[in-house]
């Protein structure tokens, strides 16, 4: 490969970041696209053959071409579709949005509570899968913490309450030194 | 991080991509109902034979003709707009899923015992805030593990000072450690 490929490659967008994500959003929009073709088919083709129905009925034939039928209201149905489906869409988003943002706002409040020492208050993140999905890896990893920190504390009432011999309490406390170096090294 | 610090700065900016993806969506869908429109015309401005009988004839055909023309025709505008929609939602949420999955690698490189690293975003990211409060997390736990350190040393340069009252000195460093770690729970 040369330099130019591997460089052009190295800087190439990943568009797919987390297709399960992005997928869901693209289906939830598929649907109201659906909803609106499906509408729009049954409303229309009832108009429409209602119309040219009637209008093989008349006695005299003054229109040229099918256009002056059912023009207007092909116009009025297409209008309808796409407003429906882009009202539609917009509540898809709004929904979207406001699920992406409460769960994120939950994620935000649980490093908070983190932050004044509570490791252990699950966070019940709400919203899309993977937002929940993260809120569980975030529990997971401050459930881990919070295991190495009362490892430590153990250790530490060990060294204030057991009457150790000089080399064994300073074994033990390199021991607790470097168990505190690993937590967020 | 380079995106604005305030909460409501990042709101906003989350904000912008859902407006954005909404004036995008507006012309998808504008587009896909003008093709649609078009498509139709096409079909229904094709004038009618001269004759009355032919007239007749053809408004009847037409009418029965409809059916399959609407369904065909659906399912294009169906696959047309949502592959559009698919395109652009996929698009305008990466902004949302690079920073999840960014959050997913880092909380990986927390649990894996290596040094733990801030998390950076991208220019135009969403979910600002979800990264600065991970952030501070990290840098709170680290400048608590600071403190937990710095108790221990202490003692140990008074050790050095001190040999006499070296046991004492690290009991009460102990004590301090037992204190500070309390407040995690």
């Amino acid at each position: 490969m040369s330099p130019h490929t591997s460089r052009h490659l190295a800087r190439r967008r990943i568009f797919l970041v987390k297709p399960r994500f992005q997928g869901t959003v693209a289906l939830c929009f598929a649907a109201i696209v659906f909803a609106g073709a499906a509408l729009f088919a049954g409303f229309f083709s009832q108009y429409a053959r209602t119309a040219l129905r009637v209008a093989s009925l008349q006695g005299h034939y003054d229109f040229l071409s099918p256009h002056e039928i059912i023009g207007s209201a092909l116009a009025l149905h297409v209008l309808a579709l796409s407003a429906g489906v882009l009202a539609g869409s917009l509540l898809v988003l709004l929904f979207l949005v406001r699920r992406i943002r409460s769960g994120v706002e939950r994620l935000v409040e649980t490093f908070r509570v983190s932050m004044e020492g509570d490791l252990s208050s699950p966070t019940n993140a709400t919203g899309l899968s993977d937002i929940a999905e993260l809120g569980r890896k975030v529990d997971a990893s401050r459930s881990r913490t919070l295991s190495r920190i009362r490892e430590i504390r153990a250790d530490v009432e060990f060294l204030r309450s057991e009457p150790l011999t000089d080399e064994e309490f300073a074994k033990r406390w390199d021991a607790l030194k470097a168990a505190i170096r690993r937590v967020v090294p | 991080m380079n995106s604005p610090p305030a909460d409501k700065g990042q709101h906003i900016a989350e904000q912008g991509i859902a407006g954005r993806f909404a004036m995008r969506l507006l012309l998808v869908i504008g587009a896909g109902g003008g093709i649609l429109f078009l498509g139709f015309y096409l079909i229904f401005i094709r004038p009618f034979p001269g004759t009355f009988s032919g007239t007749y004839f053809a408004l009847r055909d037409l009418s029965a003709f409809l059916v399959p023309v609407l369904v065909f025709s659906m399912l294009a505008y169906f696959l047309v707009v949502s592959l559009g929609i698919a395109l652009l939602s996929g698009y305008a949420f990466h902004k949302i899923a690079g920073p999840l999955y960014r959050m997913e690698r880092a909380l990986e490189n927390y649990d894996s015992g290596h040094a733990v690293k801030a998390v950076f975003l991208r220019e135009g990211d969403g979910l600002v805030s979800l990264a600065q409060a991970y952030n501070r997390y990290v840098a709170g736990l680290r400048e608590d593990r600071q403190k937990w350190l710095a108790a221990m040393e202490h003692a140990e340069r008074l050790c050095l000072q001190e040999a006499a009252t070296c046991r004492a000195e690290m009991e009460e460093a102990l004590a301090r450690l037992s204190e500070l770690l309390s407040r995690y729970r």
